[in-house]
């Protein structure tokens, strides 16, 4: 936990641009609320990795969004038995239903269909609440950190300068 | 800002490539591991695979060595199979539907010895009821009266209280009728009203007295003759009843004659004890296993509508298919089985729980010719649910010129029964439509070497018995099991039943009239003190009806002298 939240921080603190932590955050909300062995998530990932996303933001997120998914699921499973038995969706689901590909990916069952649709409706709602409060936190928060004298002095220190260096390195690998 | 990382979808590969190696590796151990719980769960005992083959181009399974063990027999399997293999359909199984057009299995054996218990839980097992065999012995008549509820005591009993109550009824409802002094009143009025009278005013009183007088003796008469009435219908059905309970002395030794004796009709089915246990044990175990893959077959539900899913993996919703196609189906499967006389091979066909979309049962065929110690055998049968509310089953199992060897037909009972060799043809048929089951079996035994009885055996009948069925070299017998399949008869004929009583009725004649001689005298020594109170209860009533009767008969005789001491026709009293 102590380690989760180290490395949430040390995300936030790092230079990368707050939309390729959002949107990372963000598909890891659809990886993480949907049931993980499915085909959608090898799409996720293929998305996680393709575009210029923040990785370790991406596999926290999954990680923290599943372990949540677990107090939603009966949430889901509402969401999803109201979609499927929506008569005007009807029509739609039994064309899909008829198609192997979505069968694989299991469209049909109440909390595959509710897990995705609520992290496909949050989607660019998080994506742009995420953006605007990092951007807040670097602002006030981290500044405001960044020139305490704790962090000045510990700034000052070999080890700092040493871990800098090595983060340098790795970034750039 | 670039947007796209190309090294990415190299990790991307190399993740998928590697996911998919670890999932080629470890799918086989999955599969058979499903097979294995899915398997268990269902027959309700072990059952087990050596090895699950899952090939890509094309898609196919091959299972080796399957061992379903036999729920009732732990250290044996019901069914091993040595090869099973098939190719599925990749599109079809994309759509969640398992579609075989031919399935092949080879090696099938039965009834295989296992190497460890296949038992998953240890239940205590009831046996089934073992039939007595008759002992021909016969048992102490006064603890078969200490068991038994008599008949005799019980209605003597109920009867005499029933009429006992009713008597004091009637005695109660006669004591408030006219008696002996009310009739003197009366006669005594009579007798003034016949004086003399002085004068037409006086006749006329007289007469008028008169009338009144008849009036009262008649409503006597009529509250007599009513309660007489009915005390008389009383007393004629406890007569009935008090004749029913007569009778029943010999009812109650005719009843424990027949069940602790030997009787005719007890020897006329001796064969059901001999082969009742058996043919009963092999019903149960094949509607056992047609109830389990009944399971397997409900197994596969395609029905529309939420299909409920354990908690935490929510439910599958089914929408209408364009084109139903069952879930699953195995549309051919070769089937070769090895039994100990050789190899059989059969086809079983349309396998599948979905029969209303496919339209048609599933059906199986084994036939097996010049096998060793055997001429020929042949099983057809057919398990129809295309409408699922009339499911209906039938089997049909010939065996031709199946030479027996060393089959012991009643081991454990006071009268072993073997068979050392012989031929015999058999022929099964069975259906099942709904809950009903008939099911028929009909075998010849030839050249039969019929070993029967102990050979200490000290039992006159038995060894009569045993000398006269040692001596049969072929006989017949019939089966037939009919009713549901929770609850059905069994009936047994066979030419066995001819021989033993040939052999043993002289003895059993004698042994049966020295017990029904010794429970009619304990019987009608028990009863007889009870029928004969019984009898004085009824004769207490009749003395009660007669009472009425006389009573009814010196009120009759008081209206007649009184009619004829009134004026003659014509002459009218002013007033009546």
């Amino acid at each position: 936990m102590i380690n989760s939240v180290a490395k949430l921080i040390s995300i936030l603190n790092s230079e990368t641009e707050p939309s390729q932590i959002s949107l990372a955050f963000a598909f890891s909300m659809v990886a993480g609320f949907t049931p993980f062995f499915g085909v959608h998530n090898l799409f996720v990932l293929f998305l996680a990795l393709v575009l210029r996303v923040n990785l370790s933001a991406f596999f926290l997120g999954t990680a923290a969004f599943s372990a949540l998914a677990y107090g939603l699921d009966p949430l889901f499973h509402t969401i999803g038995l109201k979609l499927l038995t929506w008569e005007a969706m009807r029509g739609v689901w039994t064309q899909m239903y008829n198609m192997a590909v979505f069968r694989v990916a299991r469209f049909n069952n109440t909390i595959f269909m509710g897990s995705f649709a609520a992290s496909i409706a949050l989607f660019v709602p998080f994506v742009l609440a995420a953006n605007f409060l990092i951007r807040k936190y670097r602002l006030h928060i981290l500044a405001f950190v960044e020139k305490t004298r704790v962090m000045q002095a510990w700034k000052a220190t070999g080890v700092y300068r040493a871990y800098e260096s090595y983060r340098d390195l790795r970034s750039r690998l | 800002m670039k947007w796209i990382r190309w090294r990415g979808l190299g990790a991307f590969v190399l993740i998928t490539a590697i996911v998919s190696v670890f999932w080629f590796l470890v799918i086989d151990r999955v599969i058979e591991h499903y097979i294995e719980k899915a398997g268990t769960s269902m027959v309700g005992a072990k059952v087990e695979l050596d090895k699950a083959d899952l090939s890509l181009f094309p898609l196919g399974l091959t299972l080796t060595r399957l061992q379903v063990t036999d729920p009732s027999s732990p250290m044996r399997n019901a069914l091993e199979a040595g090869r099973i293999a098939f190719l599925m359909d990749g599109v079809n199984l994309l759509l969640s539907k398992v579609t075989i057009d031919e399935m092949s299995v080879e090696g099938v054996r039965f009834n295989t010895p296992r190497e460890s218990s296949g038992a998953i839980e240890k239940a205590a097992q009831a046996g089934p009821e073992e039939e007595p065999f008759l002992t021909f012995e016969i048992p102490d008549v006064m603890e078969v009266l200490k068991k038994e509820e008599l008949e005799s005591l019980r209605l003597a009993s109920e009867i005499k209280g029933r009429i006992e109550s009713d008597r004091l009824k009637f005695t109660e409802a006669l004591k408030g009728l006219p008696d002996e002094k009310k009739f003197d009143s009366y006669r005594e009025r009579l007798n003034a009203l016949k004086t003399r009278a002085n004068g037409p005013a006086e006749v006329l009183s007289k007469a008028s007295s008169l009338m009144a007088l008849k009036k009262e003796i008649e409503a006597d008469a009529a509250n007599i003759k009513t309660l007489a009435r009915d005390a008389g219908k009383t007393a004629s059905y406890y007569r009935e009843r008090v004749e029913f309970a007569l009778g029943a002395p010999a009812r109650d030794v005719q009843r424990l004659t027949d069940k602790y004796a030997i009787t005719p009709q007890g020897l006329a089915n001796l064969s059901r004890l001999f082969f009742s246990g058996e043919l009963i044990a092999w019903t149960d175990k094949a509607l056992m296993w047609r109830g389990r893959a009944e399971r397997v077959m409900k197994a596969y539900k395609p029905d529309e509508g939420v299909e409920v899913k354990p908690r935490g993996n929510g439910a599958d919703v089914r929408f209408p298919e364009r084109k139903p196609t069952p879930d699953f189906l195995i549309r051919k499967a070769f089937v070769s089985v090895n039994i100990p006389s050789g190899d059989i091979s059969g086809k079983v066909s349309n396998i599948t729980g979905d029969q209303q979309i496919l339209g048609s049962p599933m059906s199986f065929e084994f036939s097996g010719e010049r096998l060793k110690g055997l001429d020929s055998m042949s099983l057809t049968g057919e398990i129809n649910r295309v409408v699922p509310g009339q499911p209906s089953d039938y089997a049909k199992f010939d065996v031709r010129g199946y030479r027996i060897k060393d089959i012991d037909i009643s081991k454990g009972s006071s009268m072993p029964l073997a068979l050392r060799s012989g031929v015999a043809d058999l022929s099964i048929t069975a259906e099942i439509k709904g809950d009903g089951l008939d099911a028929g079996l009909k075998a010849g035994l030839s050249k039969l070497d019929l070993t029967a009885g102990r050979a200490d055996e000290k039992n006159p009948f038995l060894k009569a018995g045993a000398e006269a069925l040692s001596r049969v070299k072929a006989f017949g017998l019939g089966a037939r099991a009919s009713g549901t399949v929770d609850n059905y008869s069994l009936s047994v004929t066979s030419d066995l039943d001819n021989v033993l009583m040939a052999s043993a009725g002289a003895v059993i004649a004698e042994k049966m009239s020295v017990f029904r001689a010794k429970l009619t005298k304990e019987i009608n020594e028990e009863a007889g003190k009870k029928l004969k109170d019984m009898r004085s209860e009824l004769s207490a009533l009749t003395a009660v009806k007669d009472e009425l009767d006389s009573r009814g008969l010196l009120t009759d005789r008081l209206i007649e002298e009184i009619t004829k001491s009134l004026p003659t026709k014509g002459f009218k009293i002013p007033g009546f």
